[in-house]
């Protein structure tokens, strides 16, 4: 049997690496007795693989993990087990049975969502929208990678194609930031970085971001985008401007 | 109410590891701050990654959270990065658990795990806005005690201490709060910090340093240490302060439900605690000397705790801790039925502590069936004389049947840990420590030919600097000067020459240091206020290791730390733990003492009878949950 678990990634376990992630997970599956499969060899894993590690730092809000299990178990027994297991850093939002020869998750996902807020205290909402609006209406964006001393120079990259859209909306002090980004295996732009090159293009001061969070991964098809869930996709569904 | 947490938050991008500073683990337990008498603060004085994989913790975070009148909290030595952020933007220690200063608590407690982690106490308080000096502190300051091995002497600590427990924590601790609570519960919340302690001082195992005063003589020798008469009574100070301990491990408080970090810490797995206590009787160590008697945990209560463990942390390994783990009288049993209820689960047991025998081997092969990774012994002493002399009960033969019997069973890997600056080592012990190890190479090697085996035994020497402690047999002798630790590496560096043994050793420069304190007396705090003042912090962190301050700190207050690690003390002198009564019969050291300077063993109370070391009383303090067999 194999399981999807749509989870987020709280406040509290923000700082949590990849790494840490993956073991918090395991160890929550293991309380919550569920029959994990092994890979084989000396050090046996337990066979679970997300749709995408989250920088530290990051909150998330529909965060995807796909589990084989041994033996087959009751869903709704499993998803209350698994819910009631999880630690503050983390909340099942939704479990669901997958095929299990179906395409991985990281296969799967081509689109995030983001959304952070900026301090509205120096910077002008129009400003920001103007701003954003010319950035995007070029036809090319490069990112230019820092130069670390010691390190080998990467070639910068045009990224115009991996930005889908971008809102600003004020709320109370703050500028509440949303984008849409392109993920693939390829190619992944960071929001924070984005962010750094609208204000750099766009001609407003990049104040500093905080409390980002990864709200969703997608799936794009056909100029819709989806969750990888069966279940509520339709709920899900959101439109992608063509950008 | 402030909740620091808030305000550390803008820099937390800034600094490694900020998990460090947020708590939020699974079973983390927040009390409702009014609802309870008496608020505890746990300081740990080294990181959160060290600090988070020491039981004593967990224990007494259940022994006290859940007393419905208690609330205790954690803290943790800050690094350095937020050491800086904290300094710079006035933020205080704080709790974990409510974000609260250290001030705002009713009593902080630091755990002495070693000497080195003294200086850290020192930043921490300091950075709780707490005063230093007991005797600066006002009636509205918190109450700083602790507690651990290093309270059996923590006299360079003494000025900084309103209290030190002696024993058990789990029994002494609430207790202890309890007092506190109820003492502030009479006086609307306030403290009246000397009756207070008066109130401690009646506890069994509260030791308040303040009222005992060391005298010295004309030379600066220790001669008597007074009792002195305790505030709002006419009565003195006990003149004796007795540990507190268990009778019986299985009725001890048990944390079912530890805290499960987030991140990757020292010891991530269960840890379950199958017996206390050490009557091998190993000269040098104090560890067996000053958790006497032995108490074993039965193996069905050891079964149940496992799997509370299991179903509540969700760990894939399980260690069975204890000081000598292959001496529990049922561990066969307890190791084989573990392995089969955790079968198919991919948990895997540990077993820290074994002895150098076939039996410990046997139960190493239970647990590793599939990946054999390192066999760690410690035969401590490279001849059967030294060995003696420590009482370390392992012949050099035994010891070679293990290492045959390790390598047969598929081991390759062999870890060995000594010790230079024992007692009467001379040359001749230290070479025994290269010749052992050649010795086991080639026993090894043997075995593994006839087995048809590529390759050959890889031995890992790791040498460590001897270190006098009170409460020992060894407690009068001084150490070694540095000059002879380094000769004796020298000379190991370069006498080791075969390439399948690789020779570690420790640098004996903090060793001296960790002898001075471990046997020091008050006029030590001195120093260490001001090594704190030029910058020293996790001394145990070599990479943070500051020899020169800590030189200049021992100029400063006028001490010769290489005279007093040296220093020898007669056997009729007053001690700077005189007063400190671990249940150890002083003539019991003494006779330990001259047996050892005889090359005589005293064999094992548990198989061969009594030794006298006087811990047991008219009865015996033992509890075993088996048989006792020698192994």
């Amino acid at each position: 049997m194999k399981i999807r678990l749509r989870y987020e990634k709280t406040e509290v376990g923000r700082y949590l690496s990849h790494l840490d992630l993956a073991r918090t997970m395991e160890r929550t599956l293991r309380r919550a007795e569920v029959p994990l499969a092994f890979s084989e060899g000396f050090n046996p894993h337990p066979r679970m693989s997300f749709a995408s590690a989250l920088a530290v730092g990051i909150t998330g809000e529909n965060e995807f993990l796909d589990v084989e299990l041994r033996r087959r178990v009751n869903r709704e027994k499993l998803e209350q087990a698994i819910r009631e297991a999880m630690p503050p850093a983390l909340e099942l939002k939704q479990l669901e049975e997958i095929p299990m020869n179906g395409k991985s998750l990281s296969a799967l996902i081509n689109l995030a969502a983001y959304r952070f807020l900026v301090s509205a205290e120096k910077i002008h909402e129009d400003d920001v929208r103007a701003g954003i609006d010319r950035t995007l209406a070029a036809a090319e964006l490069w990112r230019q990678p820092k130069v670390k001393p010691g390190k080998k120079i990467i070639p910068a990259k045009e990224v115009r194609g991996l930005i889908r859209q971008i809102t600003v909306s004020r709320e109370n002090d703050w500028l509440k930031i949303e984008m849409t980004l392109v993920m693939n295996n390829t190619a992944q732009l960071r929001p924070q970085e984005v962010w750094a090159m609208l204000a750099e293009y766009g001609g407003f001061e990049a104040a500093a971001v905080s409390r980002v969070c990864r709200t969703g991964l997608f799936i794009e098809e056909d100029g819709k985008a989806y969750m990888p869930m069966g279940g509520d996709h339709r709920d899900a569904q959101r439109d992608i401007d063509a950008g | 109410m402030n909740n620091w947490k808030l305000e550390i938050d803008p820099y937390l991008n800034d600094i490694s590891k900020p998990q460090r500073y947020l708590g939020g683990e699974l079973n983390e337990i927040v009390k409702d701050w009014t609802a309870v008498r008496c608020r505890f603060l746990f300081a740990f004085p080294d990181v959160y990654e060290v600090g988070m994989s020491h039981l004593g913790l967990q224990i007494l975070y259940e022994a006290v959270n859940k007393t419905p009148d208690l609330l205790m909290e954690r803290t943790f030595a800050p690094w350095t990065d937020m050491e800086a952020v904290m300094r710079q933007h006035e933020i205080p220690l704080f709790g974990l658990e409510s974000g609260r200063e250290v001030q705002a608590y009713d009593c902080i407690g630091f755990t002495l795990q070693h000497e080195m982690s003294y200086t850290n106490i020192l930043n921490m308080l300091d950075l709780g806005g707490v005063p230093l000096l007991a005797e600066e502190r006002s009636n509205e300051d918190v109450l700083v005690i602790a507690g651990g091995p290093c309270a059996s002497n923590a006299e360079p600590l003494a000025p900084f201490l309103d209290a030190i427990l002696l024993g058990e924590g789990e029994l002494l601790l609430p207790r202890l709060l309890q007092v506190i609570g109820a003492h502030k519960a009479l006086r609307q919340g306030r403290m009246e910090r000397s009756i207070l302690l008066g109130e401690l001082a009646a506890l069994p195992g509260i030791y308040v340093p303040s009222f005992y005063q060391p005298i010295y003589d004309g030379s600066g020798d220790l001669t008597a240490i007074l009792p002195l008469e305790m505030p709002g009574t006419t009565q003195k100070a006990p003149a004796m302060i007795k540990k507190a301990r268990l009778r019986d491990l299985d009725e001890a408080c048990f944390p079912a439900a530890p805290l499960v970090p987030y991140i990757e810490v020292v010891h991530d797995r269960m840890m379950l605690e199958i017996l206390r206590g050490c009557t091998r009787g190993c000269r040098f160590c104090q560890a067996g000397m000053i958790y006497r008697p032995v108490r074993e945990r039965s193996c069905e209560t050891l079964l149940r705790q496992a799997s509370e463990l299991k179903k509540n942390t969700g760990h894939n390994e399980i260690s069975l801790t204890s000081l000598s783990s292959s001496d529990h009288t049922c561990i066969k049993e307890l190791v084989h039925t573990l392995m089969e209820n955790f079968e198919g689960e991919q948990i895997s047991v540990s077993l820290p502590s074994l002895r150098a025998n076939h039996f410990s081997v046997e139960l190493a092969n239970e647990i590793q069936k599939v990946r054999k990774t390192g066999f760690t012994f410690a035969p401590e002493a490279g001849t059967q004389r030294l060995r003696d002399v420590i009482n370390k009960g392992v012949t050099e033969e035994a010891l070679l049947q293990t290492i045959e019997s390790a390598v047969q069973a598929g081991w390759s890997q062999v870890k060995l840990y000594f010790m230079v600056g024992l007692p009467t080592e001379t040359m001749d012990d230290v070479d025994g420590i290269a010749a052992l190890c050649e010795k086991v190479v080639r026993r090894g090697t043997q075995i593994m030919k006839e087995n048809r085996r590529y390759g050959s035994l890889k031995v890992t020497a790791s040498v460590s600097n001897f270190v006098p402690k009170a409460h020992t047999p060894f407690q009068w002798g001084g150490q070694d000067t540095q000059e002879i630790f380094k000769a004796k590496h020298a000379y190991l560096r370069q006498r080791i020459r075969d390439r399948r043994i690789s020779y570690h050793y420790h640098d004996p420069y903090t060793s001296m240091l960790e002898a001075v304190f471990a046997r020091g007396d008050r006029r030590l705090a001195n120093v260490l206020i001001k090594a704190f003042q030029n910058g020293c912090r996790f001394d145990s962190w070599t990479e943070q290791f500051k020899g020169t301050a800590w030189k200049e700190a021992f100029e400063a207050s006028e001490m010769d730390m290489q005279a007093l690690a040296a220093k020898n003390f007669e056997l009729s002198a007053v001690l700077p733990w005189s007063h400190l009564d671990y249940g150890i019969d002083p003539d019991f050291l003494k006779r330990e003492y001259a047996l050892a300077m005889k090359e005589t063993i005293t064999p094992d109370c548990r198989y061969h009878g009594c030794s006298r070391c006087g811990v047991c009383g008219p009865e015996s303090g033992l509890v075993l949950a088996g048989k006792a067999e020698d192994q």
